[in-house]
């Protein structure tokens, strides 16, 4: 496992192609006087985990069904790499089903999948796709009531020591707190990643925002409270990336089947 | 020409100064009835555009026009001095000859209202009618229309669409696919199980919740049929479909699983001559081809 900090602002002279590799997945960037070309084959299966950059690939023999060429009157120097959450909500399944005790609370941490987002210094977006795709999966208490989200590619840990750390995952910290006198079963839950941003520690590991989610006395609703505060736990972190929604309420009212299940 | 002005001037001296002017303006009215209803009901639905459907927005349209054109068609009748109240009593006994001879026409109109009301579907759904599916491109007062897959357009009375059964494929966002497969019978099918539980785990756009189905449907004449059942969002139903049907053939032949077709025995009976077969090919070269009576003899 290497923690290699696959993101940032990257300098990129013209004609000159980055590479970011994963095993035999592969993204490259190219920047040319008036485009930039980004080749970005999807593979179902990934034999590596570490990725690696390479400033100066050659793309001549890259395959031209990956390519994508965006256009305009000038290219910048200068483009931005950002690990984003994914674009739905994330389920994630702890090995064993778990309880909240009535009056009682838990921290959770569960690991989800990162997209590789590029955008040029101007804002304009080259491309926003995962590294692995993750599948498709439905959360609802029904096939007709609920919403597609995904599912694979994901680690829900009682103990944040216990959570496998890669470079294409990122880590988000969940209280639980239960005041409903019945004890909150949890055999998977639904994290709302497209309202989280993006941290990484010294060490180059990506954390979300922590987020707290309360279940009150008299009610079937959970409050989702998004905090301000960094992960506890890794004190010196840095703002890596936005939340793909920002929302203006910090507490988000949520039915408690449409988190828990 | 002399004698055009003639004829014009003779006709002219037929109008009244008083009837014309009211004519004028009634002709005025329905225009501006019909542009200004055209024009109004085109600018609301420019400003709830964003907040609303495009079922919403033709109702709204529709609904803002036909009001706009029939009160402004109401004051060009009155400026041509047709008494309404007359004209409504009128009206009662012109419905019941006319209902008798549109009855099929007023029998879509109420449906079509009940249609917009009801909201089985809404326009861009993709529905079933029948043997026809297709897109609905509009829902009008008459009848319902669609375009089909193969780009034809299709006009379905509304009356049709309240009395038979429709389906909408669009109203959910995921949909199942069922896969009707059978195998020999010498097959374990526990591993055949567990191998199409595999494809579709491996598969992204095959959901992981509701979890595929495995239900075995009968001993078949020459296999053990059963259906296989997966998840999909909507949109990727083909996609799926045709990735997992060609993963599970892959597979199968891997894993040397028989999946069994009909074959076809010819007998040719007692009193009949054996079918001649003739070898056109031998596994050594140098063999002469030979035919099977020759063989026989």
């Amino acid at each position: 496992m290497s923690n290699t900090a696959w993101w940032g602002g990257f300098d990129i002279t013209e004609k000159q192609s980055i590479a970011w590799t994963m095993g035999n997945r592969r993204l490259v960037i190219r920047r040319d006087s008036f485009e930039y070309y980004v080749w970005n084959a999807l593979k179902e299966e990934i034999s590596e985990q570490n990725i690696s950059i390479d400033r100066n690939y050659s793309s001549d023999d890259l395959n031209s069904d990956d390519l994508i060429r965006h256009l305009n009157k000038t290219t910048d120097e200068r483009i931005i790499i950002e690990p984003k959450l994914a674009d739905r909500s994330v389920v994630a399944k702890p090995s064993a089903t778990l309880k909240v005790m009535s009056k009682g609370e838990a921290q959770i941490y569960v690991s989800t999948p990162l997209w590789f987002s590029a955008k040029t210094s101007s804002g304009a977006v080259l491309i926003d796709t995962p590294w692995q795709r993750p599948s498709d999966s439905w959360f609802g208490p029904s096939t007709r009531i609920g919403e597609l989200c995904y599912a694979k590619y994901t680690d829900a840990r009682l103990n944040s020591e216990n959570i496998e750390y890669h470079s294409y995952r990122a880590v988000s910290p969940i209280k639980i707190i239960n005041r409903h006198p019945e004890a909150l079963s949890i055999e998977k839950i639904n994290v709302p990643v497209r309202l989280l941003q993006v941290y990484h520690d010294e060490d180059s590991r990506l954390w979300t925002q922590p987020l707290t989610i309360t279940r009150e006395a008299d009610e079937d609703n959970a409050e989702i409270q998004l905090d301000s505060e960094k992960p506890d736990n890794s004190p010196k972190l840095t703002l890596v990336s936005g939340a793909r929604d920002i929302s203006e309420k910090k507490t988000l009212i949520r039915n408690l089947t449409s988190l828990f299940s | 020409m002399t004698e055009l002005k003639q004829v014009l001037t003779h006709w002219i001296s037929f109008l009244d100064a008083d009837l014309i002017l009211p004519i004028i303006k009634a002709l005025l009215l329905l225009v501006a009835g019909y542009f200004g209803g055209r024009f109004v009901s085109a600018s609301i639905v420019q400003i709830i555009k964003s907040k609303t459907n495009a079922h919403t927005q033709l109702i709204v349209k529709q609904g803002i026009f036909y009001f706009i054109f029939v009160l402004l068609t109401i004051s060009a009748l009155r400026q041509l001095g047709f008494d309404l109240s007359v004209l409504l009593g009128a009206a009662g006994i012109l419905t019941v000859a006319v209902g008798f001879a549109s009855q099929t026409s007023a029998s879509n109109l109420i449906s079509g209202l009940f249609l917009m009301v009801e909201r089985p579907f809404s326009v861009s759904d993709v529905i079933r009618v029948g043997t026809t599916t297709g897109e609905v491109i509009s829902i009008d007062l008459l009848s319902v229309k669609l375009r089909t897959f193969d780009n034809l357009f299709v006009r379905i009375p509304n009356e049709t669409m309240i009395k038979t059964e429709v389906t909408t494929l669009t109203k959910y966002p995921i949909r199942r696919i069922d896969l009707q497969l059978g195998v020999a019978y010498k097959e374990d099918l526990e591993k055949v199980k567990e191998i199409l539980m595999a494809i579709a785990e491996k598969n992204p756009m095959s959901l992981e919740e509701p979890v595929p189905l495995f239900i075995l449907q009968n001993f078949g004449t020459s296999s053990i049929d059963f259906q296989f059942s997966i998840w999909t969002q909507r949109e990727n139903i083909i996609k799926l479909k045709n990735a997992i049907l060609t993963e599970i053939k892959k597979v199968f032949d891997e894993q040397g699983i028989e999946i069994p077709f009909p074959h076809l025995s010819l007998y040719t009976g007692s009193v009949t001559e054996p079918l001649p077969i003739t070898v056109v090919e031998s596994n050594n070269a140098s063999e002469p081809v030979e035919n099977h009576e020759d063989s026989k003899k």
